[in-house]
């Protein structure tokens, strides 16, 4: 069964570099993605210091399974994500114990490999509301939460602006739409 | 003791990736013994990731008033996002920027321990003795931040 990939997830060449064993591309993919990771682990509600160590786990697994050649393809960050949702889950049912040895990487749970928090319905909505921002501001949004996902620094230099207005930028928007999104609830 | 909560900007920073060290440090120790903060978090997590949704729901419509302009036949937006067509036409923006490999060998025996111990604070990953890679440990960069 299909399911909904991220834009980036299409294998890239960095990608297919870490399954077949370069350290260096994985250490770049782990620098680039962890955040989504850790982000998806702390909206379950798990908490920084474990969010950090299943994080952590979910790439140690990915690599091991890469070296074992058992990866067929590696598109980030959803399977790291769906890896360390798989951590959390098996944690979750079994406090204090092991999780099972994983000779796979887990199916999806569901559509996305990110829980959706919001319905379809809400997020169309906060994506009009942000048509209808400043293009400037859009532009900023939409690179930090695009593909390629990119830092407040690396847009900042885009865009000529600095990373504290960058920043700002992020706040004043997320403002708007999380407005758009809990007005809904 | 917890005498006062961690206002919602503090954790709008953090999970957006705004706090130094110390700062994301501090979120951090207090949500872990401070369950209403620790929900605020989740929260604000919750709508990071919402955000990310809402702006790769920007492509599924791009891809499809895209087919409409060239007489395809598309399903809506959301049978698009059920069937995964993400896939087929996020590719937009600038291409990521140059990598920074960071990978150190630390194969001699007698200097191992401590070599890797350097690479877990200098965030690098290293190949001990056995050939296995050792990732570094996250704590050094506190906080989600890119
Ligand atoms: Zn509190």
């Amino acid at each position: 069964m299909d399911i909904t990939l991220e834009g980036s997830e299409m294998e890239s060449a960095t990608e297919a570099a870490a399954r077949s064993g370069d350290r260096s591309a994985w250490t770049e993919l782990i620098a680039r993605h962890n955040r989504r990771v850790m982000l998806a682990l702390l909206a379950q509600g798990v908490l920084p210091a474990q969010a950090k160590e299943m994080a952590q786990e979910a790439w140690l697994r990915l690599i091991t399974q890469a070296d074992a050649q058992k990866l067929a393809r590696l598109e980030l960050p959803g399977l790291a994500i769906r890896q360390a949702l798989f951590l959390a889950r098996s944690e979750a049912r079994k406090p204090g114990q092991q999780t099972e040895s994983l000779d796979e990487v887990p199916e999806a749970f569901g559509e996305s490999p990110e829980t959706a928090f919001f319905d379809r319905e809400r997020l169309q909505k906060a994506h009009e509301r942000l048509q209808e921002l400043a293009p400037g501001a859009r532009a900023v949004f939409e690179k930090l939460y695009g593909d390629p996902q990119l830092s407040h620094a690396e847009v900042a230099a885009r865009v000529g602006l600095s990373v504290q207005r960058v920043r700002q930028i992020v706040c004043e928007v997320r403002k708007v739409l999380r407005a758009e999104l809990e007005t809904q609830r | 003791m917890i005498n006062k909560h961690l206002v919602a900007d503090i954790v709008e920073q953090y999970v957006i990736g705004a706090l130094d060290a110390e700062s994301a440090r501090f979120v951090e120790g207090h949500v872990a013994q401070c369950a209403p903060c620790a929900k605020l978090l989740q929260e604000e997590a919750a709508l990071e990731v919402a955000l990310h949704e809402v702006v790769r729901r920007k492509k599924v419509v791009s891809l499809n008033s895209r087919r409409r302009r060239i007489g395809a036949v598309v399903a809506s937006a959301a049978a698009a996002l059920a069937a995964g067509l993400v896939l087929v036409f996020s590719i937009e923006g600038e291409p990521p920027p140059a990598a920074q490999p960071k990978l150190r060998h630390c194969v001699d025996q007698s200097t191992a321990s401590e070599c890797i111990s350097q690479g877990q604070f200098d965030g690098v990953i290293t190949i001990g003795p056995d050939r296995e890679p050792i990732i570094p440990r996250y704590d050094v960069t506190p906080g989600v931040g890119p």
